[in-house]
């Protein structure tokens, strides 16, 4: 039996004029009512349905979001960590800056051939009162070599290498140099003292020597050019009957947080 | 009364499917619950409800459907055909995981075939403004298969319990008659 005499073939094109009628109407807009219509029905069903699948879902999504949560946690953790450190690094580049900004001040204004050195670290060769700079011969750096920080002195190279150097601190008890007072050119010497920092000894008894006069080298030492500024007379610290008048010296500069010095050459 | 049953089962499905599904969705894919049913509804030897079936179906996804109008149906009436003539060709039909999996497959892949060919002959006959890319229709076969697979067997056993809900209905008339 051919299979368009059959009852399956008559049912199914009967199908397909539906089919065909009801594009037609579509196509003309007819068929809106119904479309309204049926999209109606389900709705209540479906709003049951959704009403029963809502809480599961927000239950899973809840569970997927704090593994999520906890991922992102873990990443915002390591991101503060390396945030912290840039943080650190930046401070310490701002504080370097500073530093950096006041020995400039002093270098556009001097007419000494100075080398910038870098310090490495303090209190080597167990020196009290000693530097390590990044320095060496290979950059024109002396024994002898006068080492300021923003126009002061603070110290002499006592040791050279190849690509490094030491520095005795002027504050050390082993440092001493001719110096002047500025104000009246008296000679005198500048010593370092263990726990009383800088000294100008052997002032003649009859020479003036008033709070807040500026002591500079003399330069009487050729490694260490004169009119170097030293720092400012300060406390009277001999007596009328010394051989001598001795002075305690004040200066700006920090000593144990110097990070950027010059040498002169 | 048969087959406002059918229509209400059918109604059910779409209501169930847009309802619940939409939350439970799986790689973006939900189940085709009137599919399932249309597709239970033709391997029934010698009845002729599954043109019923198909078409109540296909016409309501089509209410649903942004392509062009008739694309569910004419799709949904051809498979249920075709899965009527091999119900009908092999006599001995057991129904178990692996031949429904085959079926499903094959009735998926028909649906696809027919849907993709509807929306590009109304957009070739300048009926429809656009068609959908054969790429998109086939990009979620596996995961729409698997979900639909789940509920194969569950929309068997509501095909089986609709029948014979018609089946008491009918004896009862029968015997009214009688």
């Amino acid at each position: 039996m051919r299979f368009i005499y059959t009852k399956t073939f008559a049912i199914f094109a009967a199908c397909l004029v539906a089919l065909a009628i009801l594009v037609f109407m579509q196509v003309k807009g007819w068929l809106d009512p119904i479309r309204t219509a049926v999209l109606q029905a389900p709705r209540p069903i479906a709003r049951f349905a959704q009403f029963v699948s809502l809480p599961v879902k927000n239950f899973f999504s809840t569970i997927y979001q704090l593994k999520k949560i906890a991922g992102e946690n873990v990443a915002l953790q390591s991101q503060v960590m390396s945030l912290q450190q840039a943080l650190v690094q930046e401070n310490q580049q701002a504080l370097d800056n500073e530093a950096l900004k006041k020995e400039l001040g002093f270098v556009k204004t001097t007419q000494m051939q100075l080398q910038p050195c870098t310090v490495l670290s303090e209190n080597s060769f167990s020196l009290n009162d000693a530097l390590v700079l990044n320095c060496g011969t290979e950059d024109g750096v002396q024994e002898g070599s006068a080492v300021i920080s923003q126009g002061y002195l603070v110290g002499k190279i006592i040791y050279t290498g190849k690509d490094s150097s030491t520095v005795l601190l002027i504050t050390s008890s082993q440092f001493s140099t001719d110096a002047k007072i500025s104000q009246n050119s008296v000679n005198a010497i500048v010593r370092g003292s263990f726990g009383s920092g800088l000294i100008l000894d052997q002032i003649s008894q009859t020479a003036d020597a008033q709070k807040g006069w500026l002591v500079v080298t003399a330069g009487i030492n050729q490694q260490i050019p004169k009119n170097i500024l030293i720092g400012q007379i300060g406390d009277t610290l001999s007596s009328g009957g010394d051989l001598f008048k001795r002075v305690s010296i004040v200066s700006p500069i920090d000593y144990n947080n110097l990070d950027f010095v010059f040498v002169v050459k | 009364m048969k087959y406002l049953i059918y229509l209400i089962t059918i109604i059910f499905l779409v209501g169930l499917n847009l309802g619940l599904f939409n939350n439970l969705q799986l790689f973006g894919q939900i189940p085709n619950l009137p599919f399932l049913f249309t597709l239970c509804a033709s391997l029934e030897k010698k009845s002729y409800d599954y043109f019923f079936v198909a078409f109540i179906s296909g016409v309501l996804l089509d209410f649903y459907s942004t392509s062009f109008f008739g694309s569910f149906t004419i799709s949904l009436l051809l498979v249920a055909l075709c899965l009527q003539a091999l119900a009908n060709i092999v006599a001995v039909f057991e129904l178990n995981w692996k031949s429904l999996s085959l079926l499903l497959i094959s009735a998926m892949v028909l649906l696809n075939l027919f849907y993709w060919s509807y929306a590009f002959a109304a957009y070739k006959f300048h009926w429809a403004l656009d068609f959908i890319a054969f790429r998109s229709v086939t990009a979620a076969f596996l995961p729409s298969f698997f979900y639909n697979l789940i509920f194969l067997y569950p929309m068997f056993l509501l095909y089986n319990f609709v029948k014979k809900i018609i089946d008491n209905l009918s004896l009862r008339r029968t015997r009214i008659t009688i």
